[in-house]
């Protein structure tokens, strides 16, 4: 099957269904597949009818043409049809594939997943990876055990849940400090790199380890640090509570699909934290729901370095390059002749990156997905134009890039990425031209600066950012920035600008 | 001749009539009235002002102090940045330089 280009501009109805005290969820099937579950607690009432927003993930994989069926939970009728047509030209069955064609489920998240349980040698490898990964921790110091989702499974019947993803492992650190905890956090990070393990991190204590076969990536394996402040155990994302020490030693055993892990002592109170009350009775629907003085705590100490990463990384799975021809904002950058590097903050596959090679410019193109930079660099090949994969979310690596970069004046393009970072880590992207610009580097931005039609929470290539809040952070990092101009890409509406070096 | 003065009244503007009614009642009330009680009221009704601007002082303190408290928190996690990133730089100038005594602070 070829590549299938996602349904860009469209605007998806939510799913809405007539309410009921009974009604406890909904599974929605795709064919005879189950594909989605969510709980009444992510939904909203409306006039009468219940309403459940429709999830990225399926408005990314579904092609085809056809009707999904919603069941109720927990008795399993069917009690709506959802007719879908994403054919554009084909009569083909509807369907749920990822980018590589395989059949996909959505997650708790929203997000298109692939199960392991569907493939048994698959399911063998991610625990075997989650073994190799638990002895390279140990060879760190660290005593992990087995968490989360693999916990759950071995504890209610020694198997993988069945829309199990990745594997978890846990360890409790003897920092005593948020600070502490995400010092040994980095120092793992590299104590892992050093023996090869790719790495990605979500948090300043949450690291996910992904396995690559044949240059195709396999399963990852996330770990969680937690530590002890007083009395209270904190484990980023979710836990946080009174659990006793002599619980979380991981001197128990649990056995997943007859192979053997180090497990905690006594796993119940921390199920019971992770999971909250019938954590013993299987429910597909499961969604975390962290406490907002636990959330408050974890976001503020460790951070949240996703950034809506892994919706580009599902996204770059269909996108095709070259669509839309170079931006505005590029377009702009290039009528300036000055011949310096062009710093390209969040380059997508590459389309800025490739018009400007042609330009003459050299070109350092940076983004946070996997994906649109391998397909950029490939693009890129025989240009002068060097790919980083590098997450403008983490300040760390931000830090790291200005200090290696060996750039005195560049000209920086950062279109279409303001928008879709986290509010402060927007600056991350100014400290980059900051430091990098000189005293004559021209900043261009492009941002979409009000809602369009299609806007959705879940999709950050509807959101918009207002311009006075570009201005206002352009002056705080010294800049001016003058010349707002109007243009549309597709659905959306642009606005570029330019900023330069305030002159003392 | 007051009966179409009435009329014409509750025509033109509807529910005079009974406002002007009310105001009376409410005099007639307030003269039955202890100056006393009334001055003590009026000295309740102030303290309770009082309160309720305190009150939202507060509440407006607190509201500040929890920003403060997650600023505080996202200051632990950017210290812990600079000094991961700090201390990598200076051991990889260290390696390249050899091992520095810590004694004399001599390389």
């Amino acid at each position: 099957m070829g590549r299938h280009a996602p349904a860009v501009d469209r605007i998806w109805a939510p799913f809405r269904l007539p309410d009921s005290p009974e009604l406890e969820g909904i599974d929605v099937y795709v064919g005879d597949r189950h594909v989605w579950s969510s709980p009444v607690s992510a939904s909203y009432v409306e006039n009468g009818e219940r309403i459940w927003g429709f999830p990225i993930g399926m408005s990314l994989g579904l092609r085809g043409t056809g009707e999904m069926i919603v069941r109720r939970r927990p008795d399993g009728a069917e009690i709506g049809r959802y007719p879908v047509d994403c054919a554009r030209g084909s009569s083909d069955e509807l369907v749920l594939r990822t980018g590589r064609g395989a059949d996909g489920i959505v997650n708790k998240w929203g997000n298109l997943a692939v199960p392991v349980q569907r493939d048994p040698e698959m399911q063998q490898r991610m625990l075997d990876h989650t073994s190799s990964l638990m002895e390279a921790l140990k060879e760190f110091g660290l005593r992990p055990f087995l968490m989360a989702g693999m916990l759950l499974g071995a504890v209610r019947d020694g198997d993988l849940l069945p829309h199990e993803e990745d594997g978890d492992i846990g360890y409790v650190s003897s920092a005593t400090t948020p600070a502490d905890m995400m010092l040994e956090s980095f120092r793992l990070e590299r104590f892992l790199a050093e023996r090869g393990f790719e790495s990605l991190r979500h948090s300043g204590t949450h690291l996910q380890i992904d396995f690559v076969r044949e240059g195709r990536h396999e399963a990852n394996v996330d770990v969680f640090g937690g530590f002890y402040l007083d009395d209270w155990f904190i484990q980023p994302f979710q836990v946080r509570a009174r659990i006793p020490r002599e619980a979380l030693e991981p001197t128990g055993r649990v056995v997943l699909r007859g192979v053997e892990f180090d497990s905690l002592a006594d796993p119940e109170p921390w199920l019971e934290a992770n999971y909250v009350t019938g954590w013993k009775v299987p429910d597909p629907a499961f969604r975390f729901v962290t406490a907002p003085e636990s959330a408050r705590r974890m976001l503020g100490w460790f951070g949240a370095f996703n950034g809506q990463r892994e919706f580009w990384e599902i996204y770059y799975g269909y996108a095709e390059a070259g669509r839309g021809g170079p931006s505005a904002a590029a377009k702009r950058l290039a009528r300036n002749r000055s011949g310096r590097p062009v710093i390209d903050l969040g380059c997508g596959t590459g389309d800025d990156a490739v018009f400007l090679a042609q330009q003459g410019r050299r070109v350092i193109a940076i983004d946070a997905s996997k994906r649109a930079t391998n397909t950029t660099r490939e693009r890129t090949e025989g240009l002068d134009v060097e790919v980083i994969r590098m997450n403008l979310v983490e300040r760390r690596q931000v830090l790291d890039f200005i200090v290696d970069a060996q750039i005195d004046e560049a000209d920086i393009l950062v279109h279409r990425v303001l928008e879709s970072l986290p509010g402060e880590e927007r600056d991350n992207a100014l400290l980059i031209a900051r430091h990098l610009a000189g005293s004559r580097g021209e900043v261009h931005v492009g941002i979409v600066d009000r809602p369009d039609e299609g806007f959705t929470g879940a999709d950050p290539r509807t959101w918009w950012i207002e311009r006075a809040e570009i201005e206002n952070r352009a002056r705080g990092m010294g800049f001016e920035l003058y010349g707002w101009r109007a243009s549309r890409e597709g659905a959306r509406n642009i606005a570029t600008a330019v900023m330069t070096r305030r002159q003392a | 001749m007051r009966a179409l003065v009435g009329k014409l009244a509750r025509k033109l503007a509807p529910g005079t009539m009974e406002s002007l009614a009310y105001v009376r009642e409410v005099r007639q009330r307030a003269a039955l009235l202890d100056p006393a009680d009334v001055a003590q009221l009026h000295a309740e009704l102030i303290a309770v002002r009082e309160r309720v601007e305190r009150l939202e002082e507060t509440v407006a303190r607190l509201e500040d102090l929890e920003l403060s408290v997650n600023e505080h928190r996202r200051d632990v996690l950017r210290v812990a940045e600079l000094t991961d990133l700090v201390l990598t730089r200076l051991r990889a100038v260290e390696g390249a330089s050899g091992t520095v005594d810590r004694a004399t602070n001599k390389h």
